[in-house]
């Protein structure tokens, strides 16, 4: 985010009201989740005319969070915009609003994805491939292939290559009990297990989990409150 | 009479294949088991070498399946044991001589009259192993300690899972218990904790039985062999005796044998 356009417009805005941030992509309008429309449409109204020369011709992106917005209420907000001067943009690139998209992953629709179990060890040369979450209740062992548009759990040590959301799903993760894997892929990223201690097992046993953060894979146990924190309803 | 056909496979070459078929089959012999060893490699025959028989093959495998010979011509009366025999592939053709419903036939004939019918897989996965399983009633997997014999064996597994040939058993050819002591092999649990299968024996590797193997002599004959003796004790449990697992001892040093004194 640049500075300069982040301090122009917050001191200018009262608190709870409409924001604008400034990121490398262009401007985003930011509509609080409650409250009236009208009002906010009156204040974006407002900035827009205090300083016509800074918007004119700025890319804008609109977020509403949880706000549905009506077909009016959606023309009147484009409508203030492009007499502005602005280019609405459909969407923006930046985390905050991958965050949201994550969001709305976890909820109902997540769990509606078809899965499929695998009751065996998934041995050298064997291949699982499912459109949906597979569930091994076994081992998997190295030289198998467990891929999965969705996530993949495995009762036992995960050994071979796994491919979790593999349909381009990042927000796909991979769940064993012991995690060393020749190669872990989520959507398009992948990993390979450190080349140290190949030849010796781990000892140790307890869930683990693989997911993509910050564009690596990253791999930590599972610690008791680990879905507390990734479900904040 | 109903003999047991099994058969040795490994998926790696190298591992011990046909030295633990003849070794296991004279041992067999030497408990007055009638006993068949049935060469499934074509083409790259071995078995009768390891047997010391090379010299007697008149008529092979492929002779028989094709019906040129009758089966009992084909057999070769082992020099030590009146109850063993071998029936040797043939060198000068290919695996696809052979079907899997022509093994399957051929074993069904050999298991009227013997006790045990062992089939020396030849390594890979393709035309010769499916020949060499298909008439197979239980499997015995030879690997050695390393990490790529292991992959091998654990995909055979995985194999004969698909052919329902059920629960084959595990012998581990080849430990070297100074490397593992150093940590440069994989140990028994390691293996185990990979394939978990039952483990029909642990084969410490011994110098014994290269030059057995070269004169012709399976080492389980040999009472002074530590090679020897552990294919004595896969025979054992073979025949469903309860048979130690030999202590693969090696020299702990002064150091750790006081270390083990304290803590017991």
């Amino acid at each position: 985010m640049t500075d300069a356009a982040k301090s122009r417009q917050d001191s200018s805005s009262n608190s709870p009201g409409i924001v604008f941030k400034g990121y490398k992509s262009g401007l985003t309008l930011i509509i609080p989740e409650t409250g009236s429309f009208e009002t906010y449409l009156d204040e974006l109204r407002n900035h827009l005319d205090q300083a016509k020369d800074f918007f004119k011709g700025a890319k804008l992106a609109i977020k509403t969070g949880n706000r549905q917005l009506c077909e009016e209420e959606r023309f009147f907000l484009l409508q203030i915009i492009e007499e502005a001067g602005m280019v609405v943009q459909p969407t923006v690139n930046e985390p905050e609003t991958s965050k949201k998209v994550k969001k709305k992953g976890a909820s109902p629709q997540g769990m509606l994805i078809p899965s499929v179990t695998v009751r065996k060890t998934v041995r050298s040369g064997q291949r699982i491939e499912y459109e949906g979450n597979i569930l091994v209740m076994g081992d998997v062992n190295p030289g198998a292939e467990i891929i999965a548009a969705g996530d993949i759990v495995v009762l036992g040590k995960l050994r071979g290559t796994a491919h979790a959301g593999a349909n381009g799903n990042r927000q796909a993760e991979i769940f064993a009990f012991q995690i060393k894997p020749v190669q872990i892929r989520i959507a398009e990223v992948y990993t390979r297990a450190p080349e140290k201690e190949r030849l010796k097992d781990k000892r140790y046993f307890s869930p683990e989990v693989a997911m993509i953060r910050d564009d690596r894979i990253v791999v930590e146990k599972v610690t008791p409150n680990y879905f507390n924190q990734k479900y904040k309803y | 009479m109903s003999g047991r056909v099994i058969v040795v496979t490994s998926g790696k070459g190298g591992v011990g294949k046909t030295t633990t078929t003849a070794n296991i089959g004279t041992g067999l012999a030497l408990r007055g088991r009638k006993v068949v060893l049935i060469d499934a490699d074509i083409g790259l025959r071995n078995l009768d070498v390891v047997m010391g028989l090379e010299n007697r093959i008149v008529y092979d495998l492929v002779n028989v399946v094709e019906k040129t010979c009758k089966t009992k011509q084909a057999l070769i009366k082992d020099k030590r044991f009146d109850s063993l025999f071998l029936l040797p592939a043939a060198q000068t053709r290919e695996k696809t001589a052979v079907k899997p419903e022509q093994m399957r036939e051929l074993c069904a004939e050999l298991r009227q009259e013997f006790d045990y019918i062992l089939i020396d897989c030849p390594a890979g996965i393709e035309q010769g192993f499916k020949n060499a399983i298909a008439g197979a009633d239980e499997a015995v997997i030879v690997t050695t300690p390393d990490v790529s014999a292991v992959r091998d064996a654990d995909r055979i597994i995985g194999l004969l899972q698909a052919h329902e040939i059920p629960a084959p058993r595990l012998i581990i050819n080849r430990v070297r218990p100074q490397m593992i002591k150093k940590g440069d092999m994989m140990d028994i649990d390691d293996v185990n904790d990979i394939l978990a299968i039952e483990l029909l024996g642990v084969v410490p590797d011994d110098e014994a039985v290269i030059v057995s193997t070269n004169r012709g002599e399976p080492s389980v004959m040999e009472s002074g062999s530590k090679a020897g003796s552990a294919f004595r004790n896969i025979v054992a449990r073979i025949e469903g005796e309860e048979a130690p697992f030999m202590s693969l001892d090696y020299d702990l040093g002064i150091f750790e044998k006081i270390r083990r004194l304290i803590k017991k």
